[in-house]
């Protein structure tokens, strides 16, 4: 399928696609896919028809837009994944309808006119799309468009802008270059622009469609959509790579990838184990594929590397482990080899506190008999004993003496006391 | 038989003079048919004329515990004392009350543990308990005077030896270390069924969680795939398990919240939580922490937990408060559309899904260094304090030693 192309002719959206050749078929399809992208939490791609009927509706009456499509510090990565999308769609042409005011990638004008078509769109109200980062070190030098910085071009193009779409992991955080060290200290659009809601639409690049959806949702509703906590519209990010992979089977089933050439690789199992990041990523990718779903990362073979979360590149690495290293040893380790030192670091302490306890108990009862060497225990070293020593020294029959002599002096101090008390006395003591 | 009016009675100098070192009894233990008191007048079987301080020592003990048992009266000529060569004495004495009104004429040994064993048939089984409490006493500073005995028949027909059990002698005066009898002893209810109930229900339940969080993160099971063989959903069901058990573990935990502030019991109640509240209680928690390093040999003894344990307690309540709320921003992350779970999985989006795993996992292993730790130091206190500590944790009595004084409760009565 091919459509003609020759930009904004006609005054509304639909009659424009008319004219490029799109049918009213192939329109409701896209209508109905955008449907279903917008119907939060819904994937099974059957939208309410009357749904699409009133989305088809509304999307075509769509007059003109003033749209303004930057392109900063970033590789066109995020373009190229709407422009070779393996062959011509309604979204192209939607989209190439829509982006006609100003875009370095695309547009047909070049220098002194280009930049008159930009400060012209930037003072009336728009809608600002912006591909990749901004970097802020040393003034901003890393990246100038027309003698300005980045973050002036963007700025200027922000401030009568009626709704900002960041477009991309560069934009919406920084992506690659604004991983450590960040030599040109990028940072993504919502960053800068702090006044406005910054729709951030995500991924390294994002899936095509999903650009497309962003924008038409911003076409044909007053209200942004709903956002989750990273900015994101719900209505794509709702959900965990995950939580709709084909290969999900194999995960619950216990069947992972060890190896890229192992019989799970090749029987097309779970890439867990690979360190796929599909648990931990937000995104449609396993329901929309890319390049008209031909394929994607996972279905190739190759797990998940997290490219629409921010800070994959910092958080997410290792790509090809479960967990992220630790770091600060001085070298990195694996959180299980840590986990597991912690543990043989604990039990060695144990044994070696236990080991303390039974040398100290032990040297204690040595010592005990060493200092004071017992005669009645045959203890070398004792004291010989006199058993029949004589008159001088009777200590047995001494103590029993001793005793019986305070229990006399006991009963007679009782005595005493009992008649100190008087006629009371006896009869008290009962 | 020899009772305090004896004849040959005579004012002497006290025991303990003539440069023998003062000599305590610690208690008398029976392993055979007689009572433990029989084993300490056993002990004391010793002529009149007997120099030796352990005597004396046993024959004041005897009177002050027991003044209605007379000391066996043993002949001038009947004991030969023991030597480093034979390390037990031998005596004779004659109608020893051997209980129920028989009496008999015995000959005793009395002296070193393996001299005297190797002179008396037992069992193995006996011998091994004998051994243990010995050892246990050993430990605390008291040495076991062993006692056995024979039966002396018509024509002096020495009988075959049995052994009695020990008393137990401490060199200088050792008052508050006493081991003792059973009666030296108190039982104290301290922890709560509910606390008893909680403590089993976490073992249990962190048992299960780690083993199904560790096959989460790693999962080993891997050979079977390989044959072809059916694996089932083995994964779905660890998931399941974890996550029930994760229920489990936070209901334990609220319930331990509202017992906190409800319960009656101040062994439960909130206060409890931090130790530190007097800065004798700091010091406290310093001698604690000296004892355990061995500076110091003695530790303050509390009924409860000590300063040094409650904190241990206190950061691993901690501890798993912030793995169930790592669990729990994971587990949310299923559901992303409803505001519970989004607000639940918040800290994903501070620190990124992978670092709240990586968090999760180290956690995981802390708390298994902590039941090491907890397991050693139980097992410890309870084999050196023989309080009991560890079926406290079963039927919530530990054992204190009559007149002990705990830090945090009244003087054990």
């Amino acid at each position: 399928m091919s459509y003609r192309m020759d930009g904004w002719q006609e005054p509304t959206l639909g009659e424009n696609l008319a004219r490029a050749g799109v049918s009213r078929r192939d329109f409701l399809a896209f209508c109905g896919a955008l449907t279903a992208i917008f119907a939060t939490g819904a994937v099974s791609g059957k939208a309410n028809a009357a749904e699409v009927e009133a989305l088809a509706a509304e999307l075509s009456a769509v007059t003109k837009p003033n749209v303004v499509w930057l392109q900063l510090q970033e590789c066109t990565g995020c373009m190229e994944s709407v422009l070779r999308s393996g062959g011509t769609t309604v979204e192209e042409v939607v989209l190439n309808l829509l982006s006609v005011n100003y875009n370095e990638l695309v547009m047909a004008a070049a220098g002194e006119a280009a930049n008159t078509a930009l400060d012209e769109t930037n003072k009336e109200p728009h809608i600002l799309v912006v591909n990749g980062s901004v970097p802020r070190a040393d003034g901003g030098i890393y990246c100038t468009i027309g003698g300005k910085t980045a973050e002036t071009v963007l700025k200027e193009a922000a401030e009568h802008a009626t709704v900002i779409l960041a477009v991309g992991a560069c934009a919406v955080w920084g992506s690659v270059q604004a991983s450590k060290p960040n030599p040109t200290g990028a940072v993504g659009v919502d960053q800068i622009i702090k006044n406005k809601t910054v729709i951030n639409v995500s991924g390294c690049p994002p899936i095509g469609e999903v650009i497309t959806a962003a924008v038409a949702y911003l076409l044909t509703h007053d209200d942004p959509p709903k956002l989750d906590a990273e900015g994101r519209p719900l209505f794509a990010f709702d959900q965990r790579i995950h939580d709709s992979c084909p290969k999900r089977p194999h995960f619950d089933a216990g069947q992972y990838v060890r190896t890229f050439d192992d019989e799970g690789a090749r029987n097309g199992w779970c890439l867990y184990e690979m360190g796929c990041k599909g648990p931990s990523t937000f995104s449609p990718c396993p329901i929309f594929q890319w390049n008209l779903h031909t394929s994607w990362p996972i279905g190739a073979g190759h797990p998940c590397i997290g490219c629409t979360e921010k800070d994959f590149y910092d958080r997410f690495t290792p790509f090809y482990h479960v967990l992220p290293n630790v770091e600060g040893f001085g070298i990195e380790a694996s959180a299980e080899k840590l986990g597991w030192g912690l543990v043989g670091v604990t039990a060695a302490g144990v044994v070696a506190h236990a080991g303390v306890t039974a040398l100290r108990n032990a040297t204690a009862r040595k010592a005990h008999h060493e200092d004071e060497p017992l005669a009645a225990f045959g203890d070398a070293g004792a004291e010989p004993v006199e058993v029949y020593s004589g008159p001088q020294s009777k200590p047995v029959k001494a103590v029993v003496a001793q005793a019986a002599a305070e229990a006399a002096e006991a009963a007679e101090a009782a005595e005493a006391a009992s008649t100190a008390e008087g006629p009371t006395g006896p009869e008290g003591k009962e | 038989m020899t009772t305090l009016d004896h004849p040959d009675a005579i004012p002497a100098g006290p025991a303990g003079e003539g440069g023998y070192p003062p000599l305590t009894v610690g208690g008398a233990y029976t392993i055979g048919k007689l009572s433990s008191s029989q084993v300490m007048a056993l002990a004391a079987a010793a002529p009149w004329d007997s120099s030796d301080p352990v005597d004396a020592a046993v024959a004041k003990a005897l009177r002050a515990e027991r003044p209605d048992i007379p000391i066996p009266d043993v002949g001038p000529w009947d004991v030969d004392p023991a030597s480093p060569q034979r390390r037990y004495s031998v005596a004779r004495t004659r109608s020893f009350d051997m209980g129920g009104g028989e009496t008999s004429d015995l000959v005793v040994l009395r002296g070193e543990l393996n001299a005297v064993l190797a002179k008396v048939k037992t069992t193995r089984e006996t011998r091994a308990v004998l051994k243990r409490n010995a050892a246990h006493n050993n430990r605390a500073g008291w040495r076991p005077l062993l006692v056995a005995t024979a039966p002396v028949g018509p024509g002096d027909q020495v009988g075959e030896f049995t052994l009695q059990g020990f008393v137990t002698i401490g060199i200088g005066a050792r008052q508050g270390e006493v081991l003792g009898g059973p009666s030296n002893w108190s039982r104290v209810n301290v922890w709560s069924i509910s606390l008893r109930f909680q403590h089993w229900l976490n073992v249990a339940v962190i048992f299960t969680l780690s083993c199904t969080g560790f096959l989460i993160m790693d999962p080993l099971f891997r050979s079977s795939a390989y044959e072809g063989e059916q694996t089932g959903f083995v994964m779905g069901w660890i998931r399941f398990v974890h996550f029930g058990a994760a229920f489990l573990w936070v209901v334990i935990g609220l319930t331990r919240i509202v017992s906190a502030f409800t319960s009656r019991d101040p062994h439960l109640r909130w206060p409890v939580f931090w130790p530190l509240k007097k800065k004798q209680d700091v010091r406290n928690l310093g001698q604690v922490v000296q004892h355990y390093l061995f500076i110091k040999h003695e530790a303050p003894l509390y009924l409860g937990h000590n300063p040094l344990q409650q904190l241990a307690y206190t950061g691993l309540y901690a501890l798993c408060a912030v793995q169930m709320g790592t669990g729990f921003a994971l587990f949310g992350l299923y559901h992303q559309s409803n505001w519970f779970w989004a607000l639940i999985s918040t800290p994903c989006h501070w620190f990124g899904v992978p670092l709240v795993r990586l968090f999760h996992s180290i956690i995981m292993f802390l708390i298994w260094c902590f039941v090491i730790g907890h397991v050693y130091l139980a097992v410890r206190a309870d084999s050196l304090e023989r309080h009991g500590g560890i079926s406290s944790m079963i039927n919530g009595g530990v054992w204190l030693r009559r007149g002990a004084q705990p830090v945090d409760a009244p003087e054990i009565g």
